[in-house]
């Protein structure tokens, strides 16, 4: 079991703030029709650091898309769907507001840091711009926080540094910098939408300690994207296990990968060689089969036709979202019981 | 190949090439009949000269300076443009192909001699060339296509170049080296049919531009003197323009549209074969 | 019997404005007959460079490859002799299949090449190699475009084993895929493991993956093998603190405190000027100035595996799973 290794140990969340994003019922669809997300609601306190796992396709990055307003123009949201910040609906805002919101309240990370920098402006310009951008801001005053924000994601010689293009960095300091511009307005919450992939093992390292570390300085809200298990046990208290465009299962992290219930979610930790065990005669526990395209999704269960549990209601019905007493949500019929061992 | 069904079908939603492809298929008609409509060659002298289109009942395009039916030099006319437009393409993509693909599998060396030939190539403008080429070895329709054809490779040598370059990174070239597969049978049967459709595209740009030069050559009397072109045509009417503009003006309309059709096929097809523009 | 690779002091060097760029400095490495080995390190240590070496696709600059005991011409002017020895998969399960062929196809095209069997034998083999991999039958007539990412890297798997070489080289090729593909792409290999005898060189960025597949480990640094050994010794018995930094990397363990020590600050120096001495002294924690002066030779004095370190034996070992480590 992960938990083994003094994984997550969040707080309970007993009496929890008025969360800081609340997500409700937001599907999205093709213009035409095929919907891609199905009812996926959450929320985010001020303070948390939540993670949306799930593999490729599951729905995980358009749900970050839509809440920052940036879904691309062949898509749309539900009428029904709601995205609320601080209480404050997003959907009903203008572009314009929009941006203001982007940036100053709410700001991301990419994957690759190098297609998020303009590759002809130096990293301390390209700072200054998204300050001035959107804050009343003098040259010097900019300057000083620009070398600030370098130095608070612990990049070494922020004078020298400032004047650097993204070219003579590596890849671990141009995250970092791309961590700095997120953070330049201060804003509430970060998403991060694989923010280590591309990144090598040692540098991912650093880089989620900085994470870590910056949560813990200034409040900051977080919305982890990723495909890694090992991720989210290093940075989240809660996660939001994806399949097919829904969410499957729900709940503090130490408590998921102590017994997961939903066997998508035993089935993906069963499935990395996370070397929880020994070597000889082991075979990883794969999930057979494919994630099924939205345009052929099954009318049950989204998960049946790959699940070693599925039964002839699993075909038939789709499960709800339902949660336990210990706020541990779970989309499963038939969900593994507590107790009982991982596949 | 299930695939080439689906590309045909693409190219078939466009009514832009369908009309491209219709116009050609009416020139190359034209083209194929001349002789059966017009057994005497276009240059024969059937009237008056200088009669409007319609001014006789059946002489429907007049006649010229000569007294000659136009629409028989129109017909006869279209062989030729026709003729050296697609045979100009064919040396050129020919020619282009083997040097892009030597350049761009190779590279180092050949790379570096090959594109500075091709650049040397480039830079002296086309129909300069042309001219000087024509002048300096005689006028015939096969200096004309020849002409054409060596301004014209280094276009096709660069694109070919550009996509061997792309795809000899990938990892199903590696793959064929290391199956043991050899370097000619990977450029041929590997990389080459990957290129095709921008080839393809590429190639009715040059047809047409073919043509444009073919008929600019005949204009300036640097044609094959024995053969009625559509730029013959039109340089003979030049002396006329008052009295009968017609002359002029008939030939130069088959020129345009003819060229306007092979670039709405050109551009249908690269809707049909490229597939990031399909996507959208 | 003859190892089925032996590479001897390999070297790679490519010539750049700025100096030689030592992709591949001396390593020296043999896989046995049936055996795994993986080669575990960062983007930029030389693990693809010797890779491609190992096929025929790079030409080494010194040092030599042999293989099933003979050595091969360098700059690959038999590679049909040397197709018959080693092939590859690789990462990108898209790009490694030719667009424009079928399964059929792709399958089919070493045989092909090498003249094997006729029309109708090549396609019985191409169906029991699919079978072999687990694709179904009805996928023989497929496009790449068509197929799944793990089903392609299965058609890139059945084409590798065309030829039965004695060597498969795999390059990242679990990395690009999501994780339940993962683990079937992995199991996958561990059976032909078992069933054909084959032997293994398994090239990855990640310790996990390298250590459920692999007998024996091998970790670089710019260019160099650090520490090599038994898989579970070198797991759970780390010395070389690079080794130890991977180990400490891992998301699950980083937690803890000792991990976090263990754990690398900067980044790696440019293989083009790499540091004197020992090249991974600039971001060891245990440097000494010996280690500026003097290169350290992989050894293995006295424990249970190589590592190439000055000072391994101040250095406590690092078990990546603690409650393993007296197992």
């Amino acid at each position: 079991m992960l938990s083994t290794l003094g994984c997550a140990s969040g707080d309970p969340v007993t009496g929890a703030p008025a969360p800081l994003l609340d997500v409700e019922d937001l599907s999205i669809s093709v213009r035409r029709g095929v919907p891609l997300v199905e009812g996926v609601s959450f929320s985010i306190g001020a303070g948390e650091a939540v993670a949306v796992v799930g593999e490729s396709g599951c729905g995980k990055s358009l749900t970050s898309l839509a809440i920052m307003g940036l879904l691309p123009g062949n898509l749309q949201r539900n009428a029904t769907g709601r995205i609320l910040l601080e209480g404050e609906d997003l959907s009903a805002k203008s572009p314009r507001e929009m941006q203001d919101v982007r940036g100053n309240r709410v700001a991301m990370i990419f994957q690759d840091p190098l297609t998020s920098l303009n590759p002809v402006m130096t990293i301390g310009a390209q700072i200054m711009e998204v300050l001035e951008a959107h804050r009343d801001i003098d040259r010097a005053a900019a300057t000083a926080r620009t070398i600030e924000l370098l130095d608070l994601v612990r990049i070494p010689d922020p004078q020298e540094r400032m004047h650097a293009y993204p070219h003579q960095l590596s890849g671990g300091m141009r995250q970092r910098v791309v961590i700095a511009m997120a953070m330049a307005c201060e804003p509430q919450l970060i998403i991060a939408d694989e923010p280590t992939t591309a990144l090598d093992v040692t540098i991912q390292a650093q880089i989620l300690n900085l994470l870590v570390e910056l949560r813990r300085k200034s409040n900051l809200s977080l919305m982890l994207i990723t495909h890694d298990l090992g991720v989210v046990c290093r940075v989240a208290e809660r996660m939001i296990v994806m399949y097919a465009g829904s969410v499957v299962e729900a709940g503090e992290v130490s408590a998921i990968l102590d017994g997961a219930r939903h066997p998508y979610t035993a089935g993906l930790m069963a499935a990395r060689p996370h070397g929880s065990f020994k070597r000889t005669g082991q075979r990883l526990v794969d999930i057979p089969g494919t994630v099924p395209p939205p345009t052929s999704r099954p009318k049950g269960c989204l998960f049946e036709p790959r699940c070693p549990r599925a039964q002839e209601k699993c075909r038939a019905v789709r499960p709800d979202l339902a949660a336990d007493g210990a706020g541990h949500a779970f989309r499963c019929h038939f969900p593994i019981g507590q107790g009982e061992a991982h596949a | 190949m299930n695939g080439a069904v689906d590309k045909l079908k693409l190219f078939l939603r466009r009514p832009s090439g369908v009309l491209g492809i219709a116009i050609l298929v009416a020139v190359t008609a034209m083209a194929l009949t001349a002789g059966h409509f017009f057994p005497d060659g276009p240059t024969r002298m059937v009237a008056r000269p200088l009669l409007w289109p319609g001014q006789q009942a059946g002489l429907l395009l007049g006649t010229d300076r000569m007294g000659s039916d136009i629409l028989a030099g129109i017909m006869y006319g279209a062989r030729a443009s026709l003729l050296v437009g697609l045979s100009a393409a064919a040396v050129s993509i020919v020619v282009g192909t083997l040097v892009g693909a030597v350049s761009g599998y190779y590279r180092g060396w050949a790379d570096d001699v090959l594109m500075r030939i091709t650049d040397a190539v480039q830079t002296i403008p086309s129909f300069l060339a042309a001219v000087v080429i024509v002048g300096v070895v005689g006028a015939s329709l096969t200096s004309v296509i020849i002409s054409i054809s060596i301004v014209s490779w280094p276009m096709i040598a660069r694109l070919v170049r550009a996509e061997f370059l792309r795809l000899r990174n990938f990892d199903f070239v590696h793959a064929c080296r290391i199956i043991g597969m050899s370097d000619a049978r990977i450029i041929l049967t590997q990389i080459l049919p990957n290129c095709l459709s921008s080839i393809v595209v590429a190639s009715s740009v040059l047809v047409a531009t073919a043509i444009i030069v073919e008929a600019g050559l005949s204009f300036l009397g640097l044609g094959d003197p024995n053969v009625v072109s559509w730029g013959s045509m039109i340089g003979s009417g030049r002396t006329v323009l008052r009295a009968g503009w017609y002359i002029t003006v008939i030939p130069a309309a088959f020129v345009v549209v003819t060229v306007l059709s092979i670039n709405l096929i050109g551009d249908a097809l690269n809707d049909a074969l490229n597939p990031r523009l399909r996507e959208r | 019997m003859h190892s089925a690779l032996e590479l001897d002091d390999l070297r790679v060097h490519h010539a750049t404005a700025a100096g030689p760029l030592k992709a591949v400095d001396g390593v020296t490495l043999s896989v046995a007959p049936g055996e795994t080995v993986g080669l575990v390190g960062e983007s930029g240590c030389g693990k693809s460079t010797l890779a491609r070496c190992v096929v025929g696709l790079n030409t080494p600059t010194g040092g030599s490859v042999r293989l099933g005991g003979s050595e091969i011409a360098a700059g690959g002017r038999d590679r049909v002799a040397w197709a018959r020895m080693v092939q590859m998969i690789f990462q990108d399960p898209m790009g490694s299949l030719n667009p424009r062929l079928t399964t059929r196809h792709t399958i089919e095209l070493p045989l092909r090449v090498h003249g094997i069997g006729s029309k109708n034998e090549r396609l019985e083999r191409v169906l029991r190699l699919m079978e072999q991999v687990g694709l179904g039958p009805h996928l023989l007539d497929r496009y790449p475009h068509e197929l799944s990412g793990g089903q392609r890297q299965r058609v890139s798997i059945a084409r590798a084993l065309a030829l039965e070489p004695a060597l498969l080289v795999c390059d990242e090729i679990v990395s690009a895929l999501d994780v339940s593909v993962q683990a079937q792409v992995l199991n996958l290999l561990t059976d032909l493991q078992s069933k054909l005898g084959i032997a293994f060189l398994f090239i990855s960025h990640d310790l996990s993956v390298v250590r459920y597949v692999s007998d024996r480990i091998a970790v670089m640094y710019l260019g160099r093998i650090v520490e090599e050994g038994d898989s579970e010794s070198v797991w759970n018995h780390s010395r070389h603190p690079y080794t130890q930094a991977l180990i400490a990397s891992i998301p699950e363990r980083a937690r803890d405190e000792k991990a976090q020590r263990l754990q690398l600050s900067g980044d790696l120096p440019s293989p083009v000027n790499p540091p004197s001495g020992c090249s991974f002294r600039t971001r060891c924690p245990y440097a000494r100035p010996l280690c500026a002066e003097v290169r350290p030779e992989l050894k293995s004095d006295g424990l249970p595996h190589s590592v190439a370190c000055h000072f391994v034996a101040e250095i406590p070992e690092l078990a990546a799973r603690p409650e393993y480590a007296e197992a």
